[in-house]
């Protein structure tokens, strides 16, 4: 018998839309589990549309790569969560689960008839996990809103940016894609775990603004030890100096030319005057303004541009690879591009994984990034709306066909 | 009849034990557990982790005991020294190997192999192990013997190249989020082979990249590119503002974050708060049509203008307040700081923030709280970081079994 893949025989009722709830079950479903979404063509996920679009395709809703990115391994049902019917089929599916999770705002999910005590009165076991932007309690709990605003109130953007400017925000929704689902994921495995050991369910609830919060790491212990509020320190580090990027040849990129960032980290003695060295500066190595990190520190400036002055000119991938080579940290500013066609690390570890659906053909997502070297796992299309109506409906719930007909005549299936 | 007197509730991961070798890329993972309640053993070199040396440090006074990196990232763990480079400290290990679940690690490939303690030889040990090991690029690979700091993991997944704006270079994240994305991805990962360890026995390898959990962050970049072919730069998303209206606004006592034309968010809301405030009449109703807005060009500046003068009126918990308080909610929050954090009513409210005794200083220090809420099996930070070797002897005779003169002997000869 072949091994079975660590969440075999769990599923999962996604509830979520957009980013946080989806991307936390896409791990459920990296993992073998079974992940339904319900959705409905009446009031789809917008996420549905969200840009890239396979061209040729604008006005599907099973075209977004963004959506089909995030939802792989899933299937899913389409029914009017609006409609009373619709939300009794919910609930005998989300009975029928070991996990639910969700993303509206604090208090929508109970209004909808879909709330923890509900559900769990179906199903004792049942886990289930709130990405609420602020909590499910609390004064500020009836704040809605996108991630990226959690982002900002948590501290991200304030210790994010240039000193000489103001604070920044993240250019993707980064918290969206990976802090918070990825908290909440940890929680439900190890929730799981807890229910393998006292066969006991729970509610989870996971405040944005608060996971977020977290990692603004030591930040937090310096206010309250220090009273020091951290500034933004833009690209240096308060133990690596000279730390930043640095302007490399422009590159040729959609018929004009872009600029070229690598960044190089100098993180003791011993590599500053490797980099010296490869610098053809061997007279810096011993020079008093860089000789230890404190002088780096307060020299950065200078430092910077000595780096700058070498890097100008050269291609980003030389620079780092001569510094790499001789032991000096390294890495190009990379772009969707380099990642998905140039890096050769990204390639040999298999990451990106080419799928084979049915409206945007051949395409490619990402796959869990580790390996598990006894279990492979799998990446497979995002699914149609819809897709697997008849196998939540016949098989799982059990309707017959007049039932099934009845769904779709009355609007409860859409 | 007396009511049972409940028992504290104990965290999910209460049964795990686990070893914890990581450096800065990967101590969040094994923070992760401790705090769901696993006994996580955090081994240091015998003259105390390179981590310890991280500033700032409390009270100013930069001694390894007092690093609010190392205070940050090792709470609810207990800390042994062990020195791995000696044959003996490596047979100790062995030993705990023995004894563990799960061993978390992140020294560059190969390391561990040169000492003997590598996956196999680990597995060869105890079957039943899991190793996490979580490095810049992976164990395998043309650049798995790169360095990576969090600045290269930022740069490589393609992160950075979206963060700020074209006519700067492109910005970090804060906080290192390379490593703590490295981190939380491993920890996951951890816990995928511990479910595959129950349902079909036996330890496994678990290879954790930076760069390839970091890439997750880039959202769309890969498959925009896969997709249109079009490659993704700083500036065209929320670093300026979603579809293009600008996010980030100075006001009274600091800049607040504003979504003005995203989905769910609704102009007319704008307008009835400019409205409230008498700038009703300064509010263009051709604005209404968001699409406007998300244009470059002089509507969208007009709209900009109007807007940076209203919130320069208020605080920003002022604007919090009348944004959400109402029928439309207006997006604006503030743009916190850490000590905001502290002092928020919500965190308050829901006590995210919580008191640590440090016994070793006669006092308590506020720390971050926990990342969920899991009343079922609760988060809960146990005790502060170790001191150095603070646990030897509770470990050493728990764990192993030795005898105090045996433990006397290994630190003769600095072994432990």
């Amino acid at each position: 018998m072949s091994a079975k893949l660590p969440l075999e025989g769990i599923r999962v009722l996604d509830l979520g839309w957009r980013a946080v709830a989806p991307v936390c079950a896409r791990m459920l479903g990296w993992g073998g589990a079974e992940v339904i979404r319900i959705e409905s063509a009446s009031r789809h996920d917008g996420a549905r549309q969200m840009p890239p679009i396979t061209p040729g395709r604008d006005g599907s809703l099973n075209a977004s790569e963004w959506f089909n990115n995030f939802n792989c391994n899933k299937m899913s049902v389409s029914i009017n969560l609006g409609h009373p019917e619709g939300k009794e089929l919910a609930r005998r599916l989300a009975a029928m689960c070991d996990v639910v999770v969700e993303n509206f705002s604090a208090g929508t999910i109970d209004r909808m008839g879909l709330g923890y005590e509900t559900l769990r009165k179906l199903k004792p076991d049942i886990i289930m996990v709130s990405h609420s932007l602020t909590g499910l309690t609390g004064p500020w709990k009836n704040v809605k809103g996108h991630g990226p605003m959690a982002a900002a109130m948590a501290g991200m953007n304030y210790l994010s940016g240039y000193p000489d400017s103001e604070p920044i925000s993240p250019g993707q929704a980064f918290t969206d894609y990976v802090v918070n689902p990825h908290h909440s994921a940890f929680a439900i495995l190890a929730a799981l775990h807890h229910r393998r050991k006292t066969g006991k369910g729970q509610y989870i609830d996971l405040s944005q603004y608060e996971s977020i919060s977290l990692t603004t790491g030591s930040s937090f212990l310096e206010y309250t030890t220090l009273g020091n509020v951290r500034e933004r320190t833009g690209n240096r580090s308060s133990y690596a100096a000279p730390q930043g990027v640095f302007p490399c040849q422009h590159i040729p990129l959609d018929g004009k030319m872009e600029d070229r960032w690598c960044a190089i980290s100098i993180g003791n003695d011993e590599e500053w005057k490797l980099l010296c060295q490869e610098m053809g500066r061997a007279d810096l190595a011993d020079d008093p303004r860089f000789s230890t990190f404190q002088l780096r520190k307060e020299n950065e400036d200078e430092a910077e541009e000595i780096i700058s002055a070498w890097t100008t000119g050269q291609m980003a991938e030389d620079v780092m690879h001569r510094l790499q080579v001789v032991g000096v940290a390294a890495g190009v500013v990379q772009n969707g591009k380099d990642l998905l066609t140039a890096d050769p690390q990204m390639a040999f570890s298999g990451h990106y994984r080419k799928v084979q659906h049915a409206e945007t053909g051949e395409s490619t997502y990402d796959g869990p990034p580790f390996s598990l070297s006894e279990c492979p796992l799998e990446v497979r299309p995002g699914p149609l709306l819809g897709e697997h109506n008849d196998y939540v409906f016949q098989q799982l719930l059990g309707l017959n066909e007049d039932e099934v007909n009845h769904g779709y005549v009355e609007g409860i299936i859409v | 009849m007396q009511e049972p007197t409940s028992e504290p509730k104990e965290g999910p991961l209460s049964d795990l034990k686990i070893l914890d070798l990581a450096g800065p890329i990967g101590v969040y993972c094994g923070k992760l557990m401790a705090d769901l309640g696993a006994d996580v053993v955090r081994i240091e070199p015998p003259t105390g982790d390179s981590m310890r040396e991280i500033g700032p440090f409390f009270d100013d006074d930069p001694k390894p005991e007092k690093s609010l990196y190392w205070w940050h990232f090792n709470t609810s763990k207990r800390g042994i020294t062990l020195d791995l480079e000696q044959p003996e400290g490596q047979a100790i290990f062995k030993r705990l190997v023995k004894w563990a679940d799960i061993g978390i690690e992140s020294f560059s490939p190969g390391y561990l192999q040169g000492l003997g303690l590598d996956f196999d030889s680990l597995h060869a040990v105890n079957p039943e192990f899991i190793l996490t090991s979580i490095t810049p690029f992976g164990q395998t690979g043309p650049h798995s013997g790169f360095k990576g700091p969090d600045i290269v993991g930022q740069a490589m997944s393609g992160v950075m190249q979206t963060v700020g704006i074209p006519e700067r270079p492109p910005y970090l994240i804060g906080s290192e989020i390379g490593y703590w994305t490295a981190a939380t991805f491993a920890a996951n990962a951890s816990l995928l082979a511990l479910a595959y360890r129950d349902l079909n026995g036996g330890g496994q390898h678990v290879d954790t990249s930076m760069q390839r959990a970091m890439s997750l962050g880039a959202g769309n970049s890969m498959s925009t590119y896969d997709t249109l072919g079009h490659v993704l730069n700083r500036g065209e998303l929320f670093a300026r503002g979603r579809g293009g209206v600008r996010t980030l606004f100075r006001c009274k006592d600091g800049y607040v974050f504003y979504i003005a034309a995203a989905p769910g968010t609704s102009m007319e809301a704008t307008k009835e708060l400019l409205t409230e405030h008498d700038l009703g009449e300064e509010f263009d109703n051709i604005w209404l049509d968001p699409t406007i807005l998300r244009q470059e060009g002089k509507e969208k500046a007009r709209f900009e203008k109007l807007m940076e003068g209203f919130f320069l009126n208020f605080t920003r918990l002022e604007l919090l307040d009348m944004g959400f308080n109402r029928e439309h909610q207006v997006f604006s929050v503030p743009v916190g700081t850490p000590k905001d954090i502290v002092e928020s009513p919500q965190m308050a409210a829901r006590g995210f923030i919580i008191e640590v005794e440090h016994p070793e200083l006669g006092q308590t220090v506020r720390y971050p709280g926990a990342p969920y809420k899991m009343p079922e099996s609760p988060w809960r930070l146990s005790r502060r970081a170790p001191l150095i070797g603070e646990h030897n002897d509770e470990v050493y005779k728990e764990i192993l079994e030795m005898t105090g003169d045996e433990i006397s002997g290994l630190q003769g000869s600095g072994v432990i």
